[in-house]
Parts: C-alpha cells; sequence; structure tokens
C-alpha cells in the first residue's frame, strides 16, 4: 500500500468547517481523530463540520472544561478535549478506551497530548496556522484504517471550495 | 430460615442481575437475567432488578443482603454496578458484599472435574485482566491477585505453566487466537456462554469467600470497586492508607482481588 | 387548626388504612394506598397534629385531569375546615403538576362533602347511576377548574410552609456532595466529601484521585447529610431515611463518569425505600444557589449562566420552568480569558491575571470584533474574537512591535463584556424579568460582573451575584431545585441515564 502523506490547504474558517463535513459520510463507529495544533487553529472549527456532517443539530463547543461532550448524529459523536489533563493515567477515568473503541466517532482535541496514550489506529490531523483564515491540515495515520480514511477523507475533500489537497507519494511497495 | 439475596454486576459489556435464597446450608440461585447490551447498565439494571423480584413474587425488601460484582472491567460499568448496590444496600439497610468480577466468571465455570483456568477480561487499549484459577471439586481457587497486562506477555507466561488450561472470559474476542496460538493443543476454549459473570457465578464466589471468613465488614461505604490501573501516586497514597490502618486495606488496589 | 400537612410515607399506611376502615363503606386496603404511593401522577397527603394522623386526601392526574381519589378526617375532627384544607392543598397540587381541573365522585347524601366542594367553586355535572354497590346510590359527579393557572407552583407562606424532606446528591464535577432541605427553604444538612475526615471514617483505605473519589465518598457524605439533619430536627439519631419524603440527584450536565455514580446510587437508594426520585440540571443549580444566597430574587427573571465550559441565557417565568434563550456557540467566556492568557504567556488558567491587567489597560485601544452584536438573537460566539486576538499578536510579532498587553486585555474584554451586556439587557426588557442573576461555577470576571450589574440597577432590575464560595458544586443548590420540580410531579425513573446536553429547557 503507499504511504501518502497528506496535506489540506483550506482558505477560511468557512472551508475549515466544509473539510469537516467532507469526512463524516466516511466515518464508522470506532473510528478515532486526534486534533493537535495551537490555540487558534481551528480544532474546534473541524470538529464543528464533522458534527455538522454527521447530522448534529445542537451547537458543538469546546469541550476544554468538560472534557468530554456527547453530541447525537447519525453516530455518536464523543468530543474530547485532553487539554487540562495532566497525567497520561486521567484518561482511565473518562473510560477514554472503551469510548474510543464503542459505538461512535471519537474526536480528540489535543489527542497527541499523551505520546503513551495513543490508540492503535486512527488518524492525526495536525492543523497549522498559515495566514490569518488559512490553515494547513496534515494527516497522519496511526494504521490501516486511518490510511484508509485518509484517503478516502483527500478524495472527498479535492475540488471543494477554499480547499486544495496535496498528497506526496511514494512509489508502492 | 432463608434469606433473599440479589447479585448484580455491569462491569462487563452485559448487565447480570440475579437472586438467591440463603440458608444455614445452602445458597440457590433461582431467578438469573442477563441483558447483553453494551453500555445499557444504567438503564437495564434496576428495571432487570425489579422484573426478577416481581417475577418471584418478591418486594426489594424483602432483599436481605446485596452482593455486588467489583470488577475489574470497564471504569463506566464498575462504578455503575457498585454505585447502583450501595444504594440498594444503603436504603434497605442491608449488607453490601463484593466479590471479583473474573471470580465470578471462574465459579460459574468450575465444576468437578479438576482443571486450570485462565480468565481473561478485556481491559481495553490493547491490554488485558488477567486471572488463574485452579478448578476442581466445585471449587475455583485464584492463584494470583488481578493486575492489568499485555495479552502476549500473559500468553507467554501462560504457556509457560506446562499445564493444559481453559480459557474464558470477553478478553478472547479480541486474543483468543494469540492464546490458542501461544497454548497450542494444551488450551482449550470454555463455551462462550460461560465468558460472562452471571448470577450463579457472582453467588458462588460470594459463598465461598463467606466461608472463608474473607468477606469484607458489610458495611455499604467501605465496599471499594477494583480498577487495577493504578498510576504511582494511587498506588503510594493506598499503601500509606494501608500502613496507617495497619492491615491491609481490603480496597481497589491491585493485588487486592477478594 | 393545628395540624399540618404534608406528603404521606410509606410509614402513614397503617394509620390511613384505619382512618379510610372507619370511614368508607367500602374502604381501600392497605395495599391500594402502598401501590398508589408508589405511582406515578398521584399526591397524597396527610393531616398531622403532633405525630397523629387527623386526615388524608389522594388525587391521581389523567392528561389534565385530577381525580379526587379519597378524602377523609378523624370523626372527633371533623367541622374545623381540616377537610377543606385538605381539598384546597390537593387542588394546588394538583395545578402544580399540570392539571386544570379536578373531578371527583360523592354520595348525594353526603351533604356536608358536597357543600365544602361546591364551597371551593365545584359544581354537579350530573350522576353514575349505580356507582355505590353497597347500596345502589348513584354517585354525583362534580368538575372544577382548578384555581392557578396550570403548571403555576405554589409559594410556600408562613401560615403553609411546605415542610417535605428532600435529599439531594451531587456528583457531576469533582465533588461528592449530599444535602438535606425541608420545605425547599429550609437547609437542614450541607455535606461536601472534600471536607469529611474520610481517613476517621473508613480507616484509612480510600483512595485520593479526584475523579474516582465519588464511588468511594458516596455512602459517608450521605450518612454525614442525615446525621446533620437529625440534629438540626432535633433527633438523638440521624434522620431514617423512612423519614424523607424524596430523593433528588443531578442527572446532569458533567462528567459522565462522575455523574453516573451520583445518578446510580440515587436510583438504587429510590428502588430500595420506595421514595420517589427527582432529577435536577447542574445549570438549574446554579441558578438556585442565587435564590438560596438572595431571597428577594424570584421569577420571572434572566439568569446568565456560566458554569464550567458554558455560557447561557436563561430565562425563568416561574419557579421550575427554564427556557434556553441563547447559548455559546463555541468558547465560553472563562476559556476564552484563559486561551488568551495562555497565547499571551500568563500562563493556564490565566483568565484571572488577564482580567486584573485589563484593569490597567484602555478598553478602547484596539477595535475587536463584537461578535453576534447584531445577530437578533441571544448566541454568543467567542471563538472568533479569540482568533481576531490571536491574528493581531501574531501580526505585531511578524512587525516587531510589542505588545501592550493591558491594553490588548482590556480591549478583549471589553468586546466580551459589551455583547454579553447588550444580550442580558436585551433579554431582561423583552422577558419583563424582576430579577436577573449571575450563576455559574467560574466566577465571572470582574469587569463583566460590574458592567452588568450597573446595567441591571439601571434597569431597576434586582441583580443578584452571588458571593464565590457559593460558585462552587454543593448539594444545596441542588435540593432547593428540587422542590420546585417535586411539587410538579417530575420525576426520574429507575432507567434514568445521565443528561449530557447543556441545554437547560423545561417542555
Amino acid at each position: 500500500m503507499p504511504v501518502c502523506a497528506i496535506a489540506i490547504d483550506t482558505t477560511s474558517r468557512d472551508a475549515t468547517e466544509a473539510l469537516g463535513e467532507a469526512v463524516a459520510p466516511l466515518l464508522r463507529g470506532g473510528d478515532v481523530l486526534l486534533l493537535s495544533g495551537d490555540l487558534g487553529a481551528g480544532k474546534t472549527q473541524l470538529t464543528k463540520g464533522v458534527a455538522r456532517g454527521l447530522g448534529v443539530v445542537e451547537p458543538v463547543t469546546s469541550p476544554t472544561f468538560n472534557i468530554l461532550l456527547v453530541h447525537e448524529g447519525r453516530l455518536p459523536l464523543y468530543h474530547f478535549d485532553l487539554y487540562r489533563l495532566e497525567t497520561a493515567h486521567q484518561v482511565d477515568d473518562l473510560d477514554y478506551w472503551g469510548t474510543l473503541e464503542a459505538d461512535g466517532v471519537s474526536v480528540v482535541e489535543w489527542g497527541d497530548r499523551f505520546p503513551d496514550a495513543m490508540p492503535a489506529d486512527g488518524l492525526i490531523v495536525r492543523i497549522s496556522i498559515t495566514d490569518d483564515d488559512a490553515r494547513r491540515l496534515e494527516l497522519e495515520p496511526l494504521g490501516e484504517r486511518g490510511s484508509q480514511l485518509a484517503a478516502a477523507w483527500a478524495a472527498a475533500a479535492a475540488g471543494l471550495n477554499g480547499i486544495s489537497v496535496e498528497m506526496d507519494s511514494e512509489a508502492a511497495r | 430460615m432463608r434469606e433473599l439475596l440479589l447479585t448484580l454486576d455491569t462491569s462487563t459489556e452485559i448487565t447480570s442481575v440475579g437472586l438467591a435464597w440463603l440458608t444455614e446450608t445452602t445458597l440457590e440461585t433461582f431467578a438469573s437475567a442477563v441483558v447483553d447490551a453494551p453500555r445499557a447498565a444504567m438503564s437495564r439494571v434496576l428495571p432487570t432488578a425489579s422484573s426478577l423480584l416481581a417475577g418471584g413474587m418478591l418486594s426489594v425488601r424483602d432483599v436481605r443482603a446485596v452482593i455486588v460484582g467489583r470488577g475489574p472491567g470497564s471504569f463506566t460499568g464498575v462504578r455503575i454496578g457498585v454505585a447502583t448496590a450501595k444504594g440498594l444496600a444503603h436504603g434497605l439497610g442491608v449488607p453490601l458484599w463484593g466479590v471479583g468480577t473474573l471470580d465470578a466468571i471462574a465459579w460459574g465455570i468450575a465444576a468437578d472435574r479438576p482443571m486450570l483456568l485462565g480468565v481473561l477480561g478485556d481491559a481495553m487499549r490493547g491490554e488485558v485482566y488477567p486471572a488463574l484459577f485452579r478448578c476442581g471439586n466445585g471449587r475455583a481457587e485464584r492463584l494470583a491477585p488481578d493486575e492489568v497486562a499485555t495479552p502476549a506477555d500473559v500468553a507467554r507466561e501462560w504457556a509457560r505453566l506446562g499445564e493444559p488450561l481453559t480459557l474464558a472470559g470477553n478478553g478472547l474476542r479480541k486474543y483468543g487466537d494469540l492464546f490458542t496460538d501461544a497454548l497450542g493443543d494444551g488450551a482449550t476454549l470454555a463455551d462462550e456462554l460461560l465468558w460472562a459473570p452471571y448470577a450463579e457465578g457472582l453467588f458462588r464466589a460470594f459463598a465461598a469467600a463467606r466461608a472463608a471468613g474473607e468477606l469484607g465488614s458489610g458495611e455499604p461505604g467501605e465496599l471499594l470497586p477494583i480498577y487495577t490501573r493504578l498510576s504511582d501516586a494511587e498506588e503510594n497514597e493506598a499503601a500509606r492508607a494501608g500502613r496507617a490502618s495497619g492491615q491491609t486495606p481490603s480496597s481497589g488496589v491491585a493485588g487486592e482481588s477478594r | 387548626m393545628n395540624a399540618h400537612l404534608r406528603d404521606m410515607r410509606e410509614g402513614d399506611v397503617g394509620a390511613v388504612a384505619a382512618l379510610e376502615a372507619i370511614s368508607f363503606r367500602d374502604p381501600w386496603s392497605a395495599g391500594a394506598f402502598r401501590e398508589e404511593l408508589a405511582a406515578p401522577r398521584r399526591a397524597y397527603l396527610v393531616a398531622e397534629e403532633a405525630t397523629e394522623l387527623v386526615g388524608y386526601v389522594g388525587i391521581m392526574l389523567v392528561d389534565d385531569d385530577a381525580h379526587l381519589m379519597n378524602l377523609a378526617v378523624r370523626p372527633d375532627r371533623r367541622g374545623e375546615g381540616l377537610g377543606r384544607s385538605l381539598a384546597g392543598e390537593a387542588m394546588a397540587r394538583a395545578s402544580a403538576m399540570g392539571a386544570t381541573r379536578m373531578t371527583l365522585e360523592v354520595r348525594p347524601s353526603n351533604a356536608s362533602a358536597i357543600a365544602l366542594y361546591e364551597s371551593l367553586g365545584m359544581i354537579s355535572v350530573g350522576e353514575r347511576p349505580g356507582y355505590y354497590a353497597d347500596t345502589g346510590e348513584a354517585a354525583l359527579i362534580m368538575w372544577g377548574d382548578l384555581p392557578a393557572a396550570g403548571g403555576a407552583v405554589r409559594l410556600g407562606t408562613d401560615d403553609a410552609p411546605y415542610t417535605e424532606l428532600i435529599l439531594a446528591i451531587e456528583t457531576s464535577c469533582d465533588e461528592t456532595a449530599a444535602a438535606v432541605m425541608r420545605g425547599g427553604r429550609e437547609l437542614l444538612a450541607d455535606v461536601v466529601a472534600s471536607q469529611i475526615d474520610f481517613h476517621a471514617r473508613f480507616g484509612g483505605v480510600v483512595p485520593e484521585i479526584a475523579s474516582r473519589k465519588h464511588t468511594e465518598a458516596i455512602v459517608g457524605v450521605v450518612d454525614e447529610a442525615l446525621a446533620l439533619a437529625g440534629e438540626a430536627l432535633g433527633y438523638d439519631a440521624p434522620l431514617p431515611f423512612a423519614a424523607l419524603d424524596a430523593i433528588a440527584v443531578t442527572h446532569g450536565p458533567g462528567l459522565v463518569g462522575a455523574l453516573v455514580v451520583g445518578l446510580a446510587y440515587a436510583k438504587g437508594l429510590a428502588m430500595a425505600t420506595g421514595l420517589p426520585l427527582v432529577g435536577v440540571n447542574h445549570l438549574e443549580g446554579h441558578i438556585f444557589a442565587n435564590v438560596l444566597a438572595d431571597p428577594e430574587v424570584g421569577p420571572p427573571l434572566v439568569a446568565l449562566v456560566v458554569s464550567g465550559g458554558h455560557t447561557s441565557l436563561v430565562h425563568m417565568p416561574e419557579w421550575g420552568v427554564y427556557r434556553t434563550l441563547g447559548e455559546t456557540l463555541d468558547d465560553a467566556t472563562g476559556e476564552a480569558f484563559d486561551k488568551v492568557a495562555k497565547v499571551l504567556g500568563l500562563g493556564y488558567p490565566g483568565g484571572p491575571i488577564l482580567s486584573r491587567l485589563a484593569e490597567e489597560g484602555d478598553p478602547a485601544a484596539i477595535e475587536f470584533p463584537r461578535a453576534m452584536m447584531r445577530s437578533g438573537d441571544y448566541a454568543f460566539s467567542l471563538s472568533g474574537l479569540k482568533t481576531a486576538v490571536i491574528n493581531h499578536i501574531r501580526h505585531e510579532q511578524q512587525a516587531g512591535r510589542e505588545i501592550h498587553v493591558p491594553d490588548l486585555a482590556a480591549s478583549f474584554q471589553q468586546a466580551i463584556i459589551d455583547v454579553q451586556v447588550a444580550k442580558a439587557v436585551r433579554a431582561v426588557e423583552e422577558t419583563g424579568a424582576t430579577s436577573f442573576c449571575l450563576a455559574g461555577g467560574v466566577a465571572a470576571n470582574p469587569a463583566l460582573r460590574r458592567a452588568l450589574t450597573g446595567a441591571m440597577e439601571r434597569l431597576g432590575v434586582h441583580v443578584s451575584v452571588p458571593p464565590l464560595h457559593l460558585c462552587t458544586d454543593n448539594a444545596a443548590m441542588i435540593a432547593a431545585a428540587a422542590h420546585y420540580r417535586y411539587l410538579r410531579g417530575e420525576r426520574l425513573g429507575l432507567d434514568a441515564e445521565p443528561i449530557t446536553s447543556l441545554r437547560l429547557d423545561t417542555e
């Protein structure tokens, strides 16, 4: 399977949100998106898009304080934010591992906060600020499902307004 | 003179509830229900208990003691079971006793035939809760305290025992093949129906602990869940607390399974 | 009349059945009363003098109609107005539970009963032939409109206070708490786990990790609350569960792993004791923290609830009725402060530091967007402002200019305050609220508190900003909120699950 480094550029907040919406139909129970990026990078913005794509009706707000917020959509959306946790073991108390493996989609802001506490499969999305409203989102799969999701997402996103996809593939092995 | 006992366990993906009659010499499980719906413990455990009681023409006020499965299992599941049981026992003014969830599974399987039984609980995150039991003559004797470990490490260790082993527990759903590969012909999988903590097993584990004088005080406030996965800070705290009271805590600490 | 009215309990059933047996030719059994106590949409009350039962009344709701099932007064206490009090209280309860009319059957030969009901505004509308099996008498059917508008809860008064005892449990976040309250006003016990010496109680066994503490602490916390309540009532012993009228519990929002402990325990307790279980929203609890601190606060009120990671504007037109007018679409106020502070290198949570610096700065120095100012609704959005601040900082840094932090802080703060005050004021004007509450577990920014207080006082609206010690999680506020839900007949079943929605709305 070719190893691709996929980067997606968005030119506006709306485009970032639309990008999130584009991955929603591809998601199934047990999928995990780990979002990393500085304050203001757009992690929650992206999650709002995912939620809209899943048919979530109520506002998707920042889970920084509550750590976990749950929304009902086509699938349950488990929206985590590990920012306030101090040690990796604190995720156990949230039933983090059980939830990640359960019936819904988990989107984890600051998901790479504890390198010792990463799921075996899933997709890391590294968001960086390239300009006032522009963002670069780099997709880094953790396993097979992650790779699958990254490729499908890139395909779904290409051609959307304000979004451009860059795929840097090495030769297939 | 017989006393009505109620048991429940929500540590695994099933919700298990049961009723038994206890006399001086016998313990007879006469009603048992299982709800096989993950994450449904909160909504189903008490309605299920109500149904069982109604089915036996009994009232919750007839219950004389509550026995709860303490884990290990999912953190939320263990908490729901233990907290529900505390509410029931505290409200009824009756004793609350706990048994390990893995012990309940073992006691549900143990029969006359001697065998070595390995129970594996799914601990998520690529880990398991392993527990070995020596079974026979209708009893299950635990060989090691609760812990959390990787399935590969456990499989290796159990293969080194050089004995035929029966396997059970929901951890086999993910790691059954890994274990049968590592143990080869030495491993037999128990019937999948026996991989869960049913009422019969919970009550038998309780009876054994009672006979051995190993039950706690019965005070609902003193019963602790078994989480097993602890941080260094917690282990130090628990050890310190144990030293302070001058006795081994019967607590939710790794190493204390009864 | 020295009797006082209270809810019927399991322990009253024997005396009630005995009075029933001497009052009616076709009496209900004790078992029948027990079943009624456990059934939903019922209210059963007794009149008690010293420790003696002197009367009782029971109603059952079917849709919007309340059916008076039975009413009896002890023979030696008839003719003193007890019947009228019981019937009147039953009607008030029925109204609180949402009924708009009441109906009953009475023997045509029972002149005094008919006179009583007529004096309460009820009229005869017909007969049900052969209703009374023993004599073949027809029953007279009476109907009446209930005095208050459907749903309004009668306030307790000094002459006729509510006296129900509610045990409330709160485990939505880090604290395990329990409280006992009488009649929604008298706090008999208020206990939080962090203040109990658990080592003394449990012999030093309990691990101290915050999120796990609930499971370990809950029984001890409840025992402590019952012990204190017993003391407060002048007993020599803790208050027994049998003396309670209801159990209340926070069923959300909050940390799921924490919520489930309180809720699971409360359900087990309710099943074991047969007591009704009332669910309370944690945000509602914070509004009631205001009520407990300030007796002048009352409906119609608007509250800006700033709790943990959420901000919402809530309208409470009557006790126990809530309508969310608007809420945060993204970051809550406290979070926005903390995050901007972090970007400025003030550490996390640096909100309070940022607020202090803002006091020294010029709020007009930088023009930040007033998001949602003209949205025409009550929604709040702060992430755009947060981004604007972050972009501003980045531009200044790229241009090599030094940032004047106090000015930045003041300008950022003012952008938030302008919008929140404008929306809060409009909410008060549009709803006609007479009280405004700033409620919540997160101490609101001092400048925001000042601005809101000033704006509301100019409107002549009573402002309530609770002292900081009442902003932390506790069960007393849950007990206070539960009183109204209890009276309205709202109950949780044994299948209740935690609510995850951050919205506070009643149907």
